[in-house]
């Protein structure tokens, strides 16, 4: 069976991309391209996973994990933080507001799906 | 032994009250006792003269007559004079005619024949005058007085005068004391409210005067000073808030600005790595063949794409790197870690660069170190970057990684045998945005910011990054970290 998987991210290339390389091994890939959008999504759909860009308009990533893990459907499912943000405390703040993990963009195509299945997992076990 | 200028100034102007008066008492008590004592002898004489003219009188018959006994029954009659002690009377020719003695003083005679005048000794005054009849001489009357009720005269004299000596003292005290009070309690106020002014610091505080003297001056003059002090506190404080505001204004300002260079870094790194994730990631999914097979051009340029954009990655990461060291906003996270692990990865990740350059990589780690208190990543960061570095400035040769334990400190060296420093450049090779003009090489890849950041991470780790280096000898980069031994125990 398929890994469902719900990728929000506002930037259309960088969807793309996450997209192409999720669906090149083997998840079926869902869609948001803003914050409401994802939480509605994720509610309706219970993905396996979800990965999750800060910077999005309408609400941002951290609300989105909060609100998320409010959902008991929601509350073990993998949330991976994927965003340009490299300040110090970007990291700790994603992982307070609920994600599992933190991957600094840009990504790294070659590792990208080892670390996004070793979240996965990481999770079920 | 208290000092007269030592006294309160109520003491003093009391205690020359009282001595001015002791003197003026001093002086009119001897003049009056020395009144006295003269006095007594005049009123004596004046008294032995009446009774002398009025015996002389009584006697005046009894010399005409040559009547001896009726002179001396005359003479008699002085025996209410208690202090007169002996009389006589003389006939025309100067010769005792009659006497009279108190029964105490029985052995006195008088001259024979007689002098007439006034007689004073110690203890008796004689008086000897005339008597005369008709305007003729008939005789001479004599009498001989007991002073001995001088002395008494004088004790008398001496108590009264002391009685108002000491009333006079005390009278002079009494005044003495009002007199001084407005003096000294005005002198009295303005030291209190001087103490208050200095206790209190409040320059606002007046003192009445109540005099138009001296004092009164005095008090005007002191609050006249205190009125300018106030003012001149007045501006000061003023002035200092007026400063105050100027310096939280530029606090304010600096702050915001400062926010604002966060927030901008914050900004720049998120703008410049999106981009970037697309170009890295897409030209990673061709490179992979993962949208279609290549041919080997189109593999050529696209590696290139992909060293260029990971180029770019590296001088985004550098420049922010350098940007959060500069405002504060690095975190160090301490942990505790065994360092011969962090080499190892280290040197095995940069080992198919540096045997590409066909340069022998080794490295020696001492045995059985000890764990290290450390931040992992910042130090492999360090590591890292120094190993680039020596690779990358080393055309032939070798580069070499020692680390082992120095005293209580942990030392990292980087050794290659590449193109050197000159001593010049030393100096400058830890500055920020500086990469050593080689003449021949212009750029080697990198920002130049590699080696400012190592060496500040070095220094937030509580450690230092030294360089030894000889142009065309290659050069030995040296990072010494502290290893907390005793912090270590105390975890344990």
């Amino acid at each position: 069976m398929k890994i469902s998987t719900l990728v929000i991210e506002d930037n259309e290339n960088n969807m793309y991309l996450t997209t192409f390389l999720l669906e090149n091994s083997g998840h079926q890939v869902h869609q948001a391209y803003d914050g409401t959008d994802g939480v509605k999504m994720a509610k309706e759909l219970l993905p396996d996973l979800i990965l999750l860009d800060i910077q999005l308009p309408k609400m941002n990533g951290y609300d989105v994990a909060k609100s998320l893990r409010q959902d008991p459907a929601l509350a073990t499912t993998p949330i991976v933080a994927i965003t340009s943000y490299a300040m110090p405390g970007d990291r700790e703040k994603a992982l307070d507001s609920g994600c599992n993990g933190y991957i600094k963009k840009p990504i790294n195509p070659d590792t990208f799906l080892a670390e996004i299945e070793s979240y996965l997992t990481m999770v079920k076990h | 032994m208290i000092k007269y200028r030592d006294l309160s100034i109520k003491l003093k102007l009391i205690s020359i009250q009282l001595f001015t008066t002791l003197f003026i008492l001093v002086f009119f008590v001897g003049i009056y006792l020395y009144s006295q004592y003269r006095q007594f002898e005049t009123v004596a004489f004046n008294r032995m003269s009446t009774l002398s003219e009025i015996l002389g009188s009584n006697s005046i018959s009894a010399l005409l007559f040559f009547d001896n006994d009726a002179a001396e029954d005359v003479l008699k009659s002085l025996k209410t004079q208690p202090d007169i002690l002996n009389a006589a009377v003389y006939d025309h020719d100067g010769l005792i005619f009659a006497t009279y003695s108190l029964p105490s003083a029985k052995g006195f005679s008088f001259n024979n024949p007689v002098h007439e005048g006034r007689a004073v000794t110690n203890s008796h005054f004689v008086l000897t005058e005339r008597i005369v009849f008709d305007n003729l001489k008939v005789g001479w009357i004599a009498l001989r007085l007991d002073t001995k009720n001088r002395k008494a005269a004088l004790v008398e004299a001496l108590w009264q005068s002391f009685l108002l000596f000491i009333a006079g003292l005390i009278l002079a005290a009494l005044l003495s004391v009002r007199a001084q009070k407005p003096i000294s309690d005005a002198i009295l106020s303005l030291s209190e409210i001087a103490k208050r002014v200095r206790d209190s610091g409040d320059y606002a505080l007046r003192l009445k005067a109540t005099s138009q003297d001296e004092l009164g001056l005095l008090v005007d003059t002191f609050n006249d000073m205190l009125e300018k002090i106030w003012h001149h506190e007045k501006h000061l404080e003023e002035l200092v808030s007026e400063r105050t505001l100027e310096l939280e204004e530029a606090k304010t300002r600096a702050e915001e600005s400062d926010h604002l260079k966060s927030a901008f870094l914050a900004s720049m790194s998120h703008e410049l790595r999106t981009p970037l994730n697309s170009i890295i990631g897409f030209t990673g999914i061709l490179l992979q063949g993962m949208a279609g097979p290549l041919t080997d051009e189109q593999k050529k340029q696209l590696g290139m794409v992909k060293g260029s954009a990971s180029h770019l990655l590296e001088l985004i990461n550098d420049v922010l790197d350098i940007s959060k060291i500069e405002a504060g906003r690095i975190d160090i996270h301490g942990e505790a870690f065994m360092v011969d692990l962090l080499v190892v990865m280290a040197v095995s990740s940069l080992r198919p660069f540096a045997e590409k350059k066909g340069l022998v990589f080794n490295h020696t780690i001492e045995p059985n170190l000890p764990p290290l208190h450390s931040d992992k990543r910042r130090l492999e960061q360090v590591l890292l970057n120094l190993l680039n570095n020596a690779i990358k400035f080393t055309s032939e040769g070798s580069v070499q990684v020692n680390c082992y334990r120095r005293d209580d400190s942990l030392v990292i060296d980087v050794i290659d045998t590449g193109i050197g420093i000159n001593e010049k450049d030393i100096s400058t090779i830890f500055e920020t945005f500086r990469q050593i003009d080689t003449g021949l090489d212009r750029v080697k890849e990198g920002s130049g910011l590699g080696l400012a950041i190592s060496k500040k991470l070095s220094e937030l780790l509580g450690g230092t990054l030294n360089v030894k280096s000889k142009p065309g000898d290659g050069s030995t980069f040296s990072v010494v970290l502290p290893l907390n031994l005793e912090s270590e125990t105390n975890e344990d």
